[in-house]
């Protein structure tokens, strides 16, 4: 072997290959009326019973819709599928006028039992969007057009939860059940809402495929898509290099770390914009010394917000109550604790711990760079009162195992002292994250990682539950806030702050506020 | 043959049973981790009612080896869908990128290695051997990115990721190898295509392999050039080519061969890092989100068809071994 014969091989090769490189295949070249999305947590689930919060964002608006749904700007609710409702005086029933002549993807008409059938079925799958829903009783065609909602506990939780209950034909669903599943595995691969949108192909690992739905009941106009193609992208670094290069004209990107270069670029557009999604750093309250409320509020007023605004070049939502503050009123004022290592240390010292001196661990979800950070932070501030903060990761699995193994045997091995969880808005109502994480039960079912138990926010959880008027229910509400903040379980670290990149051609793109997944609704886009 | 297809059988019973036994000593719920933190108890039951959960770990591993048997790996909680179907789409990805990767390192680590061995001491052996240590110096993702970055942000020469152009169809699957597919269906556009998404990520892979098969080569070649059988090729005036490619090539390949071997195997596990930079649709990708998901029946499946594959990879090269050494007998 020669070294001119060996490079002459290499040189062939780089030859052959680059021959079938030109020209460059349509990687790039795409119609102007489609749209390519990079997913960068990739769907696994297209069935609208089954949602969870990655699906929802894909599914809701676009393949399915439900028969109201939560405006674009706010989080007020308003009509979808129907046109207007109307609470009985008891609130033990919801009756829903159904707009006429909307079409199913199967050509089928939106009627009553169409309603009927679909609830039915997220009760008796009961997973997913089931949980909300617990408080529904039933559901009754009054005529074609008309169906009531019969609700046994909670009506002002049921109605907000219906936004999460999207119709689907019953004629697609009966005509492809397998072995009595209700069409769950057909409705992996094909769709049968009534969304602008239907699902035409998913190739697991690499894309989902949509299609335009001709006949949607609210028309179509020039300009707007009729083909979205999400790619699964992993990797964050890629989907930038995708953005930059055209080959997606959306993508999401949770990471804060891309925004100054993306916001320098000509070609695209950056969106931020804060959700109603808040992040506690929750404090186990039923281990020492953790036990003591002195300690946690010592820990509240070690947390540096300046410091960690600045951890995120300044991309970082305010979050000061325990819950979003447009649901407890702009004019609430919480209780806070400032950044003061003094009253830390005198809290600790009242505490018995003049100097510190104990050691706590942070238990991370494994992968999740964000809450890493925030844990650093935390221990770099902890350090000066001289308390010790060890840091571990685990699975989302184990975790939650760990969680309600400590629950029931308080087994020292599953103990987690420091977490930080994330509150996306099913319902955006104060009880999505107030009984979430404050009601004394709520570990049982992988929430309230604090184990906080206190009776007297357990009875007014209950009372604000029961409350139809949502006005007559925040007073109650506030007094929670207040009741749990006092406690210091938890420290309200941030409100999420949703990241979107655009190519420039690309207008109508605005965040659902249900939609921290990085999606939109796509007949709203238009490409320029 | 036969011994050797027994013990196959026995060691895919073998890995299955401790899969399944080490996947239910990690304490997690696989109902919980299906239905998300949301779930009420009265889900999770309903749950692990409908999938079986709620038998024991025994009638579990029953049930599971039984339909096994019936070709059914169970379904995966990740994706919802049936294991063997995921399978079907994620092994023969890996299998085509591993293959290319493979080529590429054997040929280009194998003539580096051969100049290393016959120009020893020489610039050209510093060179073949410097040159892939420093790319093996690179971690796979900074390698990956830089790639990435040169080709194909700035460059925009190849593609960024995935198997196909996005606005091209897979081929109808034969082997699963759209290389393969698209020449059996005489699908030109598919097969450019596809062959220009491999290039990035099987450059990626040689990362890990190339300068591995030119070290290999170049030590089983310095070995064999040692040899007396060697010397005397040369003192009856053989051409040098002549004795490379005659009298060395054929016994410096058995120790590469094996190493080829290995290589083989272990990237056939999945390469989860070059899988995630370049959108590849592999099995390492999958086995890490299973993992991840605490998905059981992905574990296992993985895990089956990954101690399939080595065995098969095994029984490649003995039988390649006892091809090129006629004193291996092959039994």
């Amino acid at each position: 072997m020669t070294v001119k014969n060996a490079l002459l091989g290499i040189v062939a090769t780089v030859a052959l290959v680059s021959s079938l490189a030109w020209p460059v295949p349509a990687q790039t070249q795409k119609p102007q009326d489609v749209l390519r999305i990079a997913q960068i947590e990739e769907v696994f689930n297209f069935d609208p019973a089954l949602m969870n919060t990655q699906d929802m964002g894909f599914l809701i608006d676009n393949v399915y819709e439900g028969l109201i749904a939560t405006d674009r700007d706010t989080i007020k609710l308003v009509p979808k599928l129907a046109e207007k409702w109307a609470f009985s005086s008891d609130g033990k029933s919801l009756t829903f006028t159904l707009r006429k002549n909307v079409k199913f993807h199967d050509g089928t008409v939106l009627d009553a039992d169409a309603v009927k059938f679909s609830i039915d079925r997220v009760k008796t799958l009961n997973k997913g969007p089931a949980v909300f829903i617990r408080g529904l009783a039933g559901v009754d065609v009054v005529d074609k057009s008309t169906v009531r909602i019969r609700i046994a506990e909670n009506p002002r939780l049921v109605f907000k939860a219906m936004p999460l209950l999207m119709i689907v034909s019953p004629a697609a669903i009966k005509a492809h059940e397998e072995g009595g599943d209700l069409g769950q595995k057909w409705l992996q691969r094909n769709s049968a809402g009534t969304g602008p949108y239907k699902l035409a192909e998913v190739k697991p690992s690499e894309k989902q495929v949509l299609v335009r739905f001709d006949d949607y009941w609210r028309g179509w106009t020039a300009g707007q898509v009729s083909r979205v193609e999400t790619l699964v992208q992993l990797d964050p670094s890629t989907v930038r290099l995708m953005i930059e290069r055209g080959d997606v004209d959306m993508a999401p990107i949770y990471s804060a770390d891309y925004v100054p270069a993306l916001k320098a670029n000509p070609n695209i557009n950056v969106y931020l914009k804060e959700f109603p999604f808040p992040q506690y750093l929750m404090m186990n309250t039923k281990v020492k010394p953790l036990d003591d409320v002195r300690v946690r509020q010592a820990i509240q007023h070690a947390w540096n917000r300046k410091a960690w605004k600045a951890v995120t070049g300044g991309i970082v939502g305010e979050q000061l109550a325990p819950a979003p503050i447009e649901l407890l009123g702009e004019d609430y004022k919480p209780v806070t604790y400032d950044y003061d290592l003094d009253k830390a240390k005198k809290l600790l010292a009242e505490a018995g711990y003049p100097n510190g001196g104990f050691k706590l661990t942070f238990t991370n979800f494994e992968g999740d760079s964000t809450k890493k950070a925030m844990a650093e932070l935390l221990q770099a501030e902890l350090r000066k009162l001289n308390i010790q903060v060890e840091y571990r990761s685990q699975i989302a699995a184990r975790i939650f195992e760990m969680e309600r193994d400590f629950g029931k045997t308080g087994n020292p091995a599953s103990q987690i002292d420091l977490i930080v969880i994330f509150t996306p808005a099913r319902i955006f109502d104060p009880h999505n994250y107030l009984d979430w994480h404050f009601n004394s039960k709520a570990w049982e079912y992988g929430r309230n990682f604090m184990f906080y138990a206190n009776p007297e926010v357990d009875r007014l959880l209950a009372q604000a539950a029961a409350s139809l008027d949502e006005e007559q229910a925040r007073p109650v509400y506030r007094h929670i806030s207040d009741i749990v903040m006092k406690d210091a379980a938890a420290i309200m670290v941030e409100r999420m702050v949703g990241k979107m990149y655009t190519r420039k051609n690309i207008e109508g793109f605005y965040f659902n506020l249900k939609m921290y997944s990085g999606t939109t609704t796509f007949y709203d886009i238009r490409k320029k | 043959m036969t011994r050797r297809l027994l013990l196959l059988v026995f060691v895919l019973v073998g890995v299955s049973l401790l899969t399944f036994t080490l996947g239910n000593l990690v304490p997690t719920d696989p109902a919980r981790a299906a239905l998300g933190f949301d779930a009420t108890p009265d889900m999770v039951r309903q749950y692990r009612r409908e999938m079986g959960l709620d038998k024991s770990a025994v009638v579990r591993y029953a049930v599971y080896l039984k339909n096994v048997l019936r070709g059914d790996l169970g379904v995966s909680i990740m994706t919802r869908r049936p294991v063997l179907d995921d399978l079907k789409n994620v092994v023969p990805a890996t299998v085509e990128l591993t293959l290319v990767s493979l080529v590429i390192s054997v040929v280009v680590g194998a003539c580096l290695g051969i100049i290393g061995a016959t120009r020893r001491g020489s610039t050209a052996d510093l060179l073949s051997t410097v040159v892939p240590l420093t790319q093996l110096s690179a971690p796979v993702f900074v390698f990956g990115l830089l790639l990435l970055l040169i080709f194909y942000r700035h460059l925009g020469w190849l593609p960024y990721g995935g198997r196909i152009g996005p606005g091209l169809t897979a081929p109808a699957p034969i082997t699963g190898l759209y290389l393969v597919d698209s020449l059996l269906r005489g699908d030109l556009a598919a097969f450019r295509s596809s062959a220009i998404h491999l290039v990035l990520p099987a450059a990626t892979l040689c990362n890990l392999t190339l300068a591995e098969m030119t070290r290999f080569t170049r030590s089983a070649f310095l070995q064999v050039l040692g040899e007396d059988y060697v010397r005397t090729a040369r003192s009856k005036g053989v051409a040098e080519r002549g004795v490379i490619w005659r009298h060395a090539l054929r016994n410096a390949a058995i120790p590469v061969v094996t190493v080829v071997g290995l290589r083989l195997g272990f990237l056939l596990g999945g390469a989860v890092v070059t899988e995630t930079i370049y959108a590849w649709p592999g099995l390492g990708r999958y086995a890490w989100e299973g993992a991840r998901n605490a998905d059981l029946n992905v574990v296992m499946g993985v895990t089956l068809v990954v101690a399939l594959l080595y065995s098969i990879v095994n029984l490649g090269v003995d039988v390649t071994c006892a091809y090129l050494d006629p004193r291996v007998r092959l039994r």
